[in-house]
C-alpha cells in the first residue's frame, strides 16, 4: 500500500471510529497515532503523540476560542437574547412575518456576541417559537426560522468557526471576520427575505402582529443599547486597530459579565453555571485539536495532501470546478457531520488543494463556512433541527424540515452569489 | 458499589478542577484586558502578557478536559449506534472509553518524556522567564485524571449494560 493510499485508509477509519460514537478528538488521535505507527517505527509516534498536547495548546492565537465561548455562555446568562428579540421585533414586528424576521435579525446579533449556531438556536427557540405561537404562526414558519437563523451565528463576527478556520490553516483572523462581515448581513437580508416569501404566498403562514407604540418600540430599542456598544466595542477595536482578533475575545468576556452584572443577572448561580458551561464546552474544544493534532501529523507523513494535490492536477479542472467539487463534498458531508468537525477533519488535504489551484484561503474560509451553515439545518441530520426540537418536542421533526426548505433555498442563493462575486467577501480585505 | 462510589467522587473532582480552569481562564481575561487598556491609554503593557496567556491556557485546558470523560460529554456523533440495543450501545460506549483510556495514556506516557527533558534542561520562556515545565504540568495532570476518569467509565458501561447510554451526544 502507498503512503497516500493510508492516508486514504486513515480517512476511512475516522468516519468508521466516528459513526461507532467514538469521541471525535479521540477517534482523531486513535488513528493518527496507528498511522504514524504503519508508516513509520514507535520513535515517531512516541514523539508526535509527546508533543501533541502541548502544540495544541500553547499556540498564543488559540486564546481566541475558549474566551469567545465564556463570552458567549455570559451573554446567554444576561438576558440578552431577549432583549434583542424585542428590539428587533419593535422594528419590524408589525408587518406580515415580521416576527419571522425579528428572530432573524435577533439570531444575527446574538450571534454576533455568542458565536455559536447551536447556542443562537436553543436560546432564540425558548424565546421566539412561544411568541410567534401566540400570535398564530404556523410551526412551520416558526421553527424554520429558528433553525436557519441560528446558523447565521457562525458567519457574523466574532465566530468560533472563523476562529477555527483561522487557526487550522494560518489564516489572519482578524482579516477572516472583516470579510465575513457582508456574507454574514447577506445571509440575515437573504432569510428575512425567505421569510417575506413564504407570507407573500401564504399570508396565513405569518399575520401581522399588533403595532406597538411609538413609546414601547423606543423603550425596546433602548434596552439594547448596551448589547449594540458590546458588538461596536468588540468590532470596532478589532477593525480599528486598538487591539486584535485574540485581545477582542478578551474584551468581550469583561463586556459581557459587566453586562449582565448591570442588569443583575450575575448572581452567584449564574457565575458558576457560566463558569461550568464554558469548562465544559472548553474541554470538549481541546480534547478534538489535540487530537486533530496527531491525525495532521500522521496525514502530513502519508503525503496524502500532496498525492491529492498531484491528483487533482491530473483531472486538469479550472479552479472554478476544482472550488464547485470542494463545496459540494463539503455540502454532502455537512449532513452528517457538525461543521466543526468536518473542517478539522477535511482540511489537512483540502487545503493544500485550494492553495495550489490559486483560490483565495480567505474566501475560501468563508464558503466553507457558508457550506457548513446549510449542514446544520440540512435533513437528516442537521444539528440545529434536532436542538429546536429538543427545545420545543411538540414540533414534529418533518414540520421542522418542511419549515427549513425556504431557508436552504437562500442559502443556496448565497452559496451562488458569493461564488459568483469573490468581492462580496473580499471587499474589505482589498 | 465502589464503581458507583469512585464515579461519583472522579466527577466530584473533575467538576471543581473545571471550575478552576474557567478560573485560569478570567486571569487570561484580566491579564489581557488589563495589558489592552494599558497599551491604549497608558502606552504602558503588561510584560510577559502573552506567556502568560498561553500558560493560563494551557491550564485552563487540561483543568478541564477531564470533565468531559467524567461525564460523558466529548462530543461524538451519533448516527448508526442508536439504532442498537441499550446494552450494544452501552457495550459500545465501554470500548470507545478503553481507546480514550488509551489514548489519553499516550499522551501522558510521551507527554511526561517530554516534559522531564524540559524539566531536567531548565527550560525557560524567552520574555519573563517562566520555566517550560510549568507549561507541561497542567498536560501530565488532565492526561493523567482523563486516563482514570475513562477507566471509570468504561468499567461503569460494561457494568450497567441494560441500562440506557447516559451523556450529551452532538
Amino acid at each position: 500500500m502507498t503512503d497516500g493510499m493510508t492516508g486514504v485508509v486513515g480517512f476511512l477509519m475516522l468516519m468508521v471510529f466516528i459513526g461507532l460514537r467514538m469521541p471525535i478528538g479521540i477517534a482523531m488521535g486513535l488513528v493518527g497515532g496507528i498511522g504514524i505507527l504503519y508508516l513509520d517505527d514507535i520513535n515517531l509516534l512516541a514523539y508526535a503523540i509527546g508533543i501533541s498536547p502541548f502544540e495544541a495548546t500553547h499556540p498564543y492565537a488559540l486564546s481566541v476560542l475558549p474566551l469567545f465561548v465564556m463570552m458567549g455562555v455570559f451573554s446567554t446568562h444576561s438576558g440578552i437574547s431577549r432583549k434583542l428579540f424585542h428590539g428587533a421585533n419593535a422594528l419590524v414586528g408589525h408587518m406580515r412575518g415580521g416576527l419571522g424576521m425579528a428572530t432573524i435579525w435577533a439570531c444575527a446579533g446574538f450571534g454576533a456576541i455568542c458565536g455559536s449556531s447551536l447556542a443562537t438556536s436553543a436560546t432564540m427557540a425558548r424565546i421566539a417559537i412561544p411568541e410567534m405561537q401566540k400570535h398564530n404562526y404556523d410551526l412551520r414558519l416558526a421553527a424554520g426560522a429558528v433553525a436557519a437563523g441560528g446558523t447565521i451565528g457562525i458567519m457574523i463576527p466574532p465566530s468560533l468557526a472563523l476562529a477555527m478556520y483561522g487557526i487550522l490553516t494560518q489564516t489572519s483572523i482578524g482579516s477572516l471576520y472583516l470579510a465575513a462581515l457582508i456574507p454574514g448581513i447577506l445571509g440575515s437580508l437573504l432569510y428575512a427575505s425567505a421569510v417575506a416569501y413564504v407570507v407573500f404566498v401564504d399570508p396565513k403562514m405569518g399575520p401581522r402582529a399588533a403595532p406597538m407604540t411609538m413609546r414601547t418600540r423606543l423603550k425596546a430599542l433602548v434596552d439594547i443599547f448596551d448589547v449594540m456598544l458590546l458588538i461596536t466595542l468588540i468590532l470596532g477595536g478589532m477593525f480599528g486597530g486598538f487591539f486584535s482578533a485574540t485581545e477582542a475575545a478578551a474584551v468581550g468576556v469583561a463586556g459581557a459579565m459587566i453586562i449582565a452584572g448591570y442588569r443583575g443577572m450575575l448572581t452567584r448561580k449564574n457565575f458558576l453555571a457560566g463558569l461550568q458551561e464554558t469548562s465544559s464546552t472548553m474541554g470538549m474544544l481541546f480534547v478534538i485539536l489535540i487530537g486533530a493534532r496527531t491525525f495532521g501529523f500522521f496525514i502530513d507523513q502519508s503525503g496524502l495532501p500532496h498525492s491529492a494535490v498531484q491528483y487533482v492536477e491530473t483531472l486538469e479542472l479550472s479552479s472554478f470546478w476544482v472550488l464547485m467539487a470542494i463545496l459540494a463534498a463539503y455540502l454532502l458531508l455537512g449532513c452528517v457531520l457538525d461543521g466543526l468537525a468536518m473542517m478539522i477533519i477535511t482540511i489537512p488535504v483540502v487545503f493544500p488543494i485550494v492553495l495550489a489551484n490559486g483560490i483565495d484561503p480567505i474566501w475560501f474560509g468563508i464558503l466553507m463556512v457558508t457550506v457548513s451553515e446549510v449542514g446544520l439545518i440540512s435533513p437528516p441530520f442537521g444539528m440545529n433541527l434536532f436542538i429546536v426540537q429538543a427545545v420545543r418536542p411538540e414540533i414534529d421533526y418533518m414540520t421542522m424540515v418542511r419549515g427549513v426548505v425556504p431557508f436552504i433555498f437562500a442559502d443556496i442563493v448565497r452559496i451562488a452569489l458569493l461564488v459568483g462575486f469573490p468581492i462580496l467577501t473580499l471587499y474589505f480585505i482589498t | 458499589m465502589w464503581l458507583t462510589n469512585g464515579l461519583g467522587a472522579l466527577r466530584t473532582i473533575t467538576k471543581y478542577s473545571a471550575y478552576l480552569g474557567a478560573v485560569c481562564l478570567l486571569i487570561c481575561v484580566a491579564v489581557t484586558v488589563s495589558d489592552v487598556v494599558l497599551r491604549n491609554f497608558f502606552t504602558a503593557s503588561i510584560l510577559g502578557s502573552v506567556e502568560i496567556t498561553q500558560l493560563m491556557i494551557m491550564w485552563a485546558a487540561f483543568l478541564t478536559i477531564p470533565l468531559g470523560f467524567a461525564h460523558r460529554t466529548h462530543i461524538s456523533v451519533d448516527v448508526f449506534v442508536r439504532a442498537a440495543s441499550y446494552k450494544t450501545q452501552r457495550r459500545i460506549a465501554a470500548v470507545n472509553m478503553l481507546f480514550a483510556a488509551l489514548v489519553m495514556a499516550g499522551y501522558f506516557y510521551w507527554g511526561g518524556a517530554q516534559a522531564l527533558h524540559a524539566f531536567i534542561n531548565n527550560e525557560i520562556t524567552l520574555t519573563v522567564g517562566i520555566p517550560v515545565w510549568f507549561y507541561w504540568a497542567p498536560i501530565l495532570f488532565g492526561t493523567g485524571l482523563s486516563v482514570i476518569c475513562a477507566l471509570f467509565v468504561a468499567a461503569d458501561s460494561f457494568s450497567e449494560a441494560n441500562q440506557p447510554p447516559t451523556g450529551v451526544r452532538l
